[in-house]
């Protein structure tokens, strides 16, 4: 229970909860089955029976509105039949919606890289280095936060440091790549002014970015553009 | 494989877990409930998006347990029980103080007359009486509003959904007449031991 509960809430609960002499589902649904049953007294009786009778009915009843229909025809279309539980853990990437596109990606790239492999050439070739390939990969930033799904707005922006790096250079960006926030510190992190936090809104991605510099000003090191989200009903400041 | 009982069809899944057989069995029982439980997640949700992924996660968790369904149950009892739970796990995750932002909207909307029901009654015997009082003066739907409410946190909006309730402002309207209703007990029962 919540500690931050009202009294009258606690007092609610306390009344309408589930009871030590409430029966399990399976007895529940007998009784939603044959309307006759030794538990047909109490559940009469019991708030919190009469609701799980309730729901289960509501469950079982294939009855729905006009309302609901388009809906629930439009979910039930997006799902597919998961795979028998004694099946390769790979195949049940595809059953997790939101893990099936990251299971075309590395699909994807693992075929690249079997096409690169396959033409590659006999020898190898370097190349001289262009302006745009000073940043090195193995120069890469982490950023620690935010990132993903958020439950709050953040507050800050962290992230590794990088060697020789004197000052960095914080983006944030919208995904068409519109900036909405820049700024630097010598930091590895940075708070997020009130002014930026507001315009974190739920369900939009934002990405951000952090280029560090050394003391000549040279890029030494960057970060991928990071995608975070805030969820829908969570903090907004 | 149309004639076999859900039952039936997850023995014959278990008689052959890698088989077609056993394919089947579970494609079948998918295609039997899948529009339950979208119905259920839309309901509980509001969303379709968030209502697809967790239709979807109900069946793979209730497939990859298949071994923990005793049979004890009806096989849509205990897909119930997986798509219930699923979805209480969810929005309690989601909603970050749902407690205080339903409250703030159910003072908006109380009688003004009402004042905190636990101030009015006596600690020792509140629980029960609160019981007796609603056994005596809720109907149906607000015992279950209320229970949906107060004991899983359910929001109003999933309520209303829930239950199907079809008046204008849906769940809202029977927590509001339930705690009139509780009020107008309590005062009843005062003036009954000339308090």
């Amino acid at each position: 229970m919540p500690s931050d509960e009202s009294p009258e809430r606690q007092l609610f609960r306390a009344a309408l909860d589930r009871g030590r002499d409430c029966p399990p589902l399976e007895q529940l649904e007998r009784l939603f089955e044959t309307g006759e049953n030794p538990w047909a007294t109490h559940v009469e009786s019991c708030a919190y029976c009469h609701t799980e009778l309730t729901l289960l009915r509501r469950f079982q009843s294939a009855e729905v509105t006009e309302a609901e229909e388009e809906p629930i025809r439009r979910i039930a279309g997006r799902m597919r039949s998961p795979i028998p539980a004694g099946g390769p853990w790979w195949k049940a990437l595809w059953q997790m919606p939101w893990l099936r596109p990251a299971a075309v990606a590395a699909a994807g790239v693992a075929a690249l890289v079997a096409i690169g492999v396959q033409w590659r050439p006999s020898q190898p070739v370097l190349h001289a280095p262009t302006r745009s390939d000073e940043v090195l990969r193995s120069n890469r930033i982490g950023i620690l936060s935010p990132a993903g799904d958020l439950r709050q707005v953040p507050h800050e922006i962290q992230w590794q440091p990088a060697p020789s790096a004197v000052r960095y250079q914080v983006r944030l960006l919208e995904v068409d790549g519109t900036e909405l926030w820049k700024a630097e510190s010598t930091a590895t992190r940075i708070d997020l002014p009130a002014s930026v936090r507001v315009r974190i809104v739920p369900a939009k991605t934002l990405l951000c970015q952090v280029t560090a510099f050394d003391g000549a000003g040279q890029t030494v090191a960057e970060s991928n553009a990071v995608r975070f989200r805030l969820l829908q009903n969570f903090d907004v400041p | 494989m149309e004639s076999l009982s859900d039952e039936e069809l997850v023995a014959s899944y278990r008689s052959g877990p890698d088989s077609t057989r056993g394919e089947r069995s579970l494609n079948q029982l998918f295609q039997r409930y899948h529009s339950r439980v979208a119905a259920w997640c839309y309901r509980m949700t509001g969303e379709t998006d968030l209502a697809a992924d967790l239709a979807q996660e109900i069946f793979l968790k209730a497939f990859q347990r298949l071994d923990s369904y005793r049979q004890d149950a009806k096989f849509s009892t205990w897909l119930y029980s997986i798509a219930r739970n699923h979805c209480l796990d969810e929005l309690r995750s989601r909603a970050v103080r749902p407690v205080e932002a339903t409250d703030v909207l159910l003072e908006e909307v109380a009688d003004s007359r009402s004042e905190d029901i636990s101030v009015r009654l006596e600690r020792d015997q509140s629980e029960q009486l609160l019981k007796q009082l609603m056994r005596e003066s809720l109907d149906p739907t607000e015992t279950e509003v209320m229970t949906l409410h107060y004991v899983h946190e359910v929001p109003l909006d999933s309520i209303t959904r829930l239950l199907g309730l079809s008046n204008q402002s849906g769940a809202k309207a029977y927590i509001v007449s339930a705690r009139r209703k509780l009020s107008r007990g309590i005062s009843r029962w005062k003036s009954q031991i000339g308090r």
